[in-house]
């Protein structure tokens, strides 16, 4: 069971796999991940800051992307708001260049944002998905070097947002919660994912209460495997602390010592490193066994 | 009232006989004098009272010597067994002193383990309640009163990475069924989707949802072109609020502002140049105001005048002829004006 709940190094496709995480060779091809749900507020721009931050953490270069043109989140949960002087939007329009309007990370040098556009600006509808891809090519061959990830994070919906944001991606990450609601969405966005030409999509569930599945009053992560059929990449349990992160500025990962939500968060940022995904889950909270000294906190 | 903890102390200081009442029967009354200070509970003072009476009642009636005698003799013995009585009871109590400076020893030992178990848990509920408060919360007070920068906020060292697996937060249990993670245990299960479920999954969606990537974006009233798949067309609504027309952007000129690695961006250049232009035909206008007609020098340019009177009124009847605009040299007005008047009077003549 060990074997199931952690990753299989062994058989790793990541050529640069290791037991030690180890920051593999710079590639001249990012990986262009989308994050997506279809359904607002399961927790794609939550998921994309920690996983993104995660990544950085393991010593990959990351630049994330807040594809929503019109309503902008990621930037405030990275407490890097008073910081953005210039988006895509300019940069298509002359006004800066892209090195200029990437916004990096000053506790980790190699995480940088971009957002695509403030939000009274407005972008064309069907030009923002050529947008991206420029962009992408521009990172490639940039002095710096190409990043090793580019993180989207989509908006919500299936509209020109979601088009747009999807363009460039070869991978995506579908974030959902087991609530029905949130599944028909999925299912939809990864029909259409499919359709697009995007095969590699990996999900994760989020916001998992074990009490209420083990009450059955929540779906449980296996059926909502079930329902979907595609592959774990992370599930992430209910904790309050991703209000206060969210409100500080101050993603999840880096709180010390870690919350459950925030290891979770970076077992998810390995295995997409690794291409891996999860073997087992964890069901429900057993009762700790309390030794002689538990009266003191032992 | 007594305590237990001060009773035996005066039953070791002092001789039973005086941790009694002390009754002194006079021939007429009776006195109670409590003897060391203090009450014994079970002694009720109403009780007290009213034998009392009773006993003044007995004494004062001079007639019967022999049954007062009887009567005194019934009440010495009486109080003789309240003493005996009080007596017994005093000594059926536990000698808490005695055992406390036989044991005193073993209870300091007890004492310190109480005193120290208290200690470790307010320790302990002390440190949980500050780590709990420790977290960065109050930054997010300081950026409001403008005490601290937010693009600074959160930690300002780089943090060592931790690898997720071999976290000492994360414990597999020894039947491997079971994981610790942050304090907690869950049990665990294993993942059942297989390759060919995965497979099933996919043929499902790709039957339900039939989508196209749009390709032409039209509006309210455009022609569809002949050659395009109608399922690629996308129509924006005329009140979208994004909706904005594509001919207004060059396409290639903001490829190549996406690519530009160096330099001034484009606009920023346009702009500049713009300005700069404008600031050179500003410069140019202006030495071209500053330039000044010399009247002397104008004089040689112009013919000889010849005097006519109707010339002269047809002179002053257009003097603002010489106000607008730029005035043009008088060698130039004045030959034409004059010429055409000249013409035009001489033709008649002739």
């Amino acid at each position: 069971m060990r074997k199931l709940f952690l990753p299989d190094f062994n058989n790793s496709t990541h050529p640069e796999s290791t037991v030690q995480p180890q920051a593999p060779a710079r590639r001249r091809h990012p990986r262009v991940v989308v994050i997506t749900s279809g359904k607002g507020g399961v927790g794609k721009t939550t998921t994309t800051a920690n996983v993104g931050l995660s990544l950085a953490h393991l010593g990959l270069s990351v630049v994330t992307v807040d594809a929503d043109v019109g309503l902008r989140n990621l930037d405030l949960l990275l407490g890097l708001e008073n910081r953005v002087n210039y988006t895509l939007v300019e940069v298509l329009n002359g006004d800066c260049r892209l090195d200029q309007a990437l916004v990096r990370d000053k506790r980790w040098s190699n995480f940088e944002l971009l957002c695509i556009s403030k939000p009274r600006s407005k972008l064309p509808i069907g030009f923002g998905g050529k947008a991206l891809v420029w962009l992408v090519e521009s990172l490639k061959d940039r002095q710096e070097g190409c990043p090793d990830f580019i993180l989207i994070d989509c908006p919500a919906g299936i509209d020109a947002g979601f088009i747009t944001a999807i363009t460039p991606a070869n991978e995506a990450v579908l974030v959902t919660t087991p609530d029905i609601t949130s599944l028909r969405d999925a299912d939809r966005v990864t029909g259409l994912l499919e359709c697009d030409g995007i095969r590699d999509i990996k999900m994760i569930v989020n916001r998992v209460r074990t009490d209420m599945i083990k009450g059955e009053d929540m779906m449980s992560v296996l059926d909502v495997q079930e329902m979907l059929g595609l592959a774990l990449l992370g599930v992430i349990p209910e904790d309050s602390e991703v209000i206060r992160s969210t409100n500080r500025g101050y993603p999840l990962v880096l709180n010390k010592p870690p919350t459950l939500a925030g290891l979770a968060f970076e077992q998810a940022a390995w295995r997409l490193v690794e291409q891996d995904s999860m073997q087992a889950v964890m069901m429900e909270e057993e009762p700790k066994n309390r030794g002689w000294f538990s009266f003191f906190g032992g | 009232m007594a305590t237990i903890w001060t009773l035996p102390l005066h039953a070791v200081s002092f001789p039973p006989s005086i941790c009694v009442l002390k009754y002194r029967i006079t021939s007429n009354v009776l006195e109670l004098r409590t003897g060391l200070g203090f009450h014994y509970g079970y002694l009720d003072c109403n009780r007290r009272r009213t034998y009392r009476k009773f006993v003044r009642r007995a004494f004062s009636d001079p007639g019967s010597c022999d049954e007062a005698k009887r009567t005194q003799n019934h009440v010495i013995v009486d109080m003789k067994n309240q003493v005996g009585r009080l007596r017994e009871t005093i000594a059926s109590l536990p000698p808490v002193v005695f055992l406390m400076e036989r044991q005193s020893g073993s209870n300091f030992a007890i004492g310190l383990c109480i005193l120290a178990t208290i200690l470790v848990i307010s320790v302990r509920i002390y440190v949980a309640t500050k780590s709990r408060n420790s977290h960065p919360g109050s930054v997010a007070d300081l950026v409001r009163r403008g005490q601290l920068r937010s693009d600074r906020r959160g930690i300002s060292t780089p943090l060592k990475y931790d690898d997720p697996f071999n976290n000492p937060m994360v414990k597999v249990g020894k039947s491997n069924s079971t994981i610790e993670m942050c304090g907690k245990v869950y049990r665990l299960a294993p993942v059942t989707l297989t390759k060919e479920q995965q497979a099933i999954h996919q043929k499902r969606r790709s039957r339900a949802y039939q989508w196209k990537r749009p390709t032409v974006f039209l509006r309210d009233g455009d022609p569809v072109p002949p050659d395009v798949d109608p399922d690629t067309v996308r129509w924006i609504p005329t009140n979208h609020p994004f909706a904005t027309t594509a001919s207004d952007i060059d396409e290639d000129l903001a490829q190549n502002n996406v690519y530009q690695k160096h330099g001034v961006p484009f606009r920023i250049q346009a702009e500049h140049e713009a300005l700069q232009r404008k600031l050179e035909a500003l410069q140019s206008e202006q030495k071209f105001k500053k330039l000044v007609i010399d009247p002397g020098a104008a004089k040689d340019f112009e013919r000889p005048l010849k005097p006519h009177p109707k010339s002269d009124e047809h002179v002053e009847q257009s003097p603002s002829y010489n106000h607008l605009g730029p005035k043009p040299s008088k060698s130039e007005h004045f030959p034409n004006s004059f010429g055409s008047n000249s013409n035009s009077e001489e033709l008649p003549k002739t």
